[in-house]
């Protein structure tokens, strides 16, 4: 391939070269290396769906032949819940909307007002403990567009606290768990409301799975199992996301401060898909052609929405019906009953 | 370049997906890992035993570029680590157990060690830098304690695989001669 040895290394140095000077921009979160990986994801992410799709479906389908029954069953009565809980929501809709009103009185800020909830799957785990990296699959395509103004919390179903966005491209995410180095938030823990933390990530401590909690005072009232939540001070984590519990309390060091190990609340082994939260309502590639089809999303999502409610009203009013009917039934035969019960009186 | 050579340069890229579909198909299986095999890695370093320098060369940068996509903090380590790890496996080790099978499992062990301690090293210089942490070498050397028995076992099974496809799945070429190796054997020979 290389006619003589010098031309073999002088391509090596100028590839090593190359390769350094794209090393150190992709040291910024917000350059143009980092999302420059979108080839790439075009190329790989049908290869990962197909792989996905196929492990999911085959999982799908013996657990399906297992919880058939089951799954019926618990279908009927989450259906009955539903309707108990739509009604629930609309009282809770007409109760926000008063606290709205006093919340613009008295000026207060909530720092739950994230607009958008986007879920991801996870399409990659890390290799091991130092690359550390998540990838999931939505990226720029979603609004997950990182800058220094906006951090991306990453949660999952039961808002325990993941980690946060490391970098973006065209169609993934880079998600920086809570356990690496690199993570820090700040905290509070449960019995010790009025105090803010810092809980971060440690390297020797990851390969434990833990955390850390550095400088707490003697006096902090801390004990084992002890929850650890986001105090939402910050501005990227909103208040009261559960990180995870105490574990461990080390002994107070010469400056009379302790350090907590926290076991993260997350179960990276079994978690398979998150949620990013996004508090910007238009992203910041909105010029980009591609947003037109995200509003049709939106759109068709607040369609098949209100196709939902037509489906649950429908269902309450059959349940209700039947519900009706029964009673009726009963009715009846409890007049019937009676009129027997006159007739042999008679 | 011809056709041939074209056709050689096809057949790398679909070792590498070939890599990344056996990377995702063990994540797959086995969810609940903490550490997986380094498809990415282990088939720089096979190929690197049965083939040219210039070759593997190529599939290090490939293959590197992949495994910094996926899996890299920082751009361009893997890609480094990988010209490195294939330069020690094709021209050093390659020269040493002259591309007899059985030392493949001893190149792997050898290249995995070094490999494995410098990406611990890198990337805790890259979180210095990053996150403003301090750099303490005593850290670095647990975590790497730490990892190592499980990288270098899943890596075995990694090469396994790699050259069941290299070899005998999708063979790139003929194998040549090292002609550098024989010439300096004969040159012992004589002396």
């Amino acid at each position: 391939m290389f006619k003589n040895k010098r031309n073999r290394y002088l391509l090596i140095f100028i590839v090593a070269i190359i390769v350094i000077i794209l090393m150190i921009f992709s040291l910024i979160p917000t350059s143009i290396v980092n999302k420059g990986s979108s080839p790439i994801s075009f190329i790989v992410r049908p290869i990962e769906n197909l792989i996905n799709t196929i492990s999911v479906n085959s999982k799908n389908y013996f657990s399906a032949i297992e919880l058939n029954k089951q799954l019926t069953e618990e279908n009927k009565n989450l259906t009955e819940q539903n309707v108990d809980l739509r009604l629930q929501v609309k009282e809770n809709e007409a109760a926000a909307i008063e606290y709205e009103k006093l919340k613009n009185v008295y000026n207060i800020s909530n720092k739950y007002d994230y607009l958008n909830f986007i879920g991801a799957r996870i399409l990659q785990k890390p290799l091991g403990k130092d690359l550390n990296l998540y990838r999931i699959d939505r990226g720029l395509d979603a609004g997950i567009n990182l800058s220094e103004k906006s951090g991306f919390p990453v949660i999952d179903a039961d808002a325990n606290v993941f980690g946060r966005i490391y970098n973006s491209d065209a169609l993934t995410a880079k998600v920086l768990p809570v356990t690496s180095e690199g993570f820090s938030v700040s905290c509070f823990i449960s019995e010790n409301r009025g105090q803010a933390f810092i809980f971060k990530g440690d390297v020797e401590l990851k390969q434990q799975g833990l955390c850390k909690i550095e400088d707490v005072p003697a006096e902090s009232i801390v004990n084992i199992g002890d929850e650890i939540y986001t105090s939402g001070l910050g501005g990227v984590f909103p208040y009261g996301l559960l990180l995870g519990e105490v574990v461990e309390i080390s002994p107070l060091n010469s400056q009379g401060t302790q350090t907590i190990l926290v076991e993260p609340a997350i179960d990276f082994k079994t978690i398979e898909n998150v949620f990013v939260l996004t508090n910007d309502l238009l992203p910041d590639n909105l010029e980009d052609p591609d947003d037109e089809s995200r509003f049709r999303e939106d759109s068709s999502a607040a369609n098949e929405n209100e196709k939902i409610d037509e489906t649950v009203q429908e269902t309450a009013t059959e349940i209700l019906s039947e519900e009706s009917e029964e009673k009726e039934q009963d009715v009846d035969t409890d007049t019937d009953a009676s009129e027997v019960n006159e007739s042999y009186g008679n | 370049m011809n056709s041939s050579k074209i056709k050689l340069v096809f057949k790398i890229l679909l070792y590498v997906i070939l890599a990344f579909v056996c990377n995702q198909i063990v994540q797959q299986i086995f969810p609940g890992l903490d550490i997986y095999p380094d498809f990415f890695f282990v088939l720089i370093w096979t190929f690197s035993y049965f083939h040219k320098i210039e070759w593997s060369l190529l599939l290090a940068v490939i293959s590197g570029l992949f495994r910094d996509i996926l899996f890299g903090q920082v751009f361009g380590l893997s890609i480094i680590l990988g010209i490195l790890g294939a330069y020690l496996a094709s021209h050093l080790l390659q020269f040493v157990w002259q591309q007899r099978i059985r030392f493949l499992p001893v190149q792997v062990l050898l290249v995995s060690l070094i490999i494995k301690f410098l990406e611990t090293i890198s990337l805790n210089i890259v979180t210095m830098f990053k996150f403003s942490e301090t750099f303490l070498l005593n850290q670095v050397f647990i975590s790497y304690r730490y990892q190592i028995p499980s990288y270098i076992g899943l890596n075995f099974i990694a090469t396994v695989i790699c050259y069941i496809l290299i070899n005998h799945v999708f063979p790139f070429e003929k194998m040549e001669k090292d002609v550098y190796a024989e010439n300096m054997l004969n040159l012992n020979g004589e002396f």
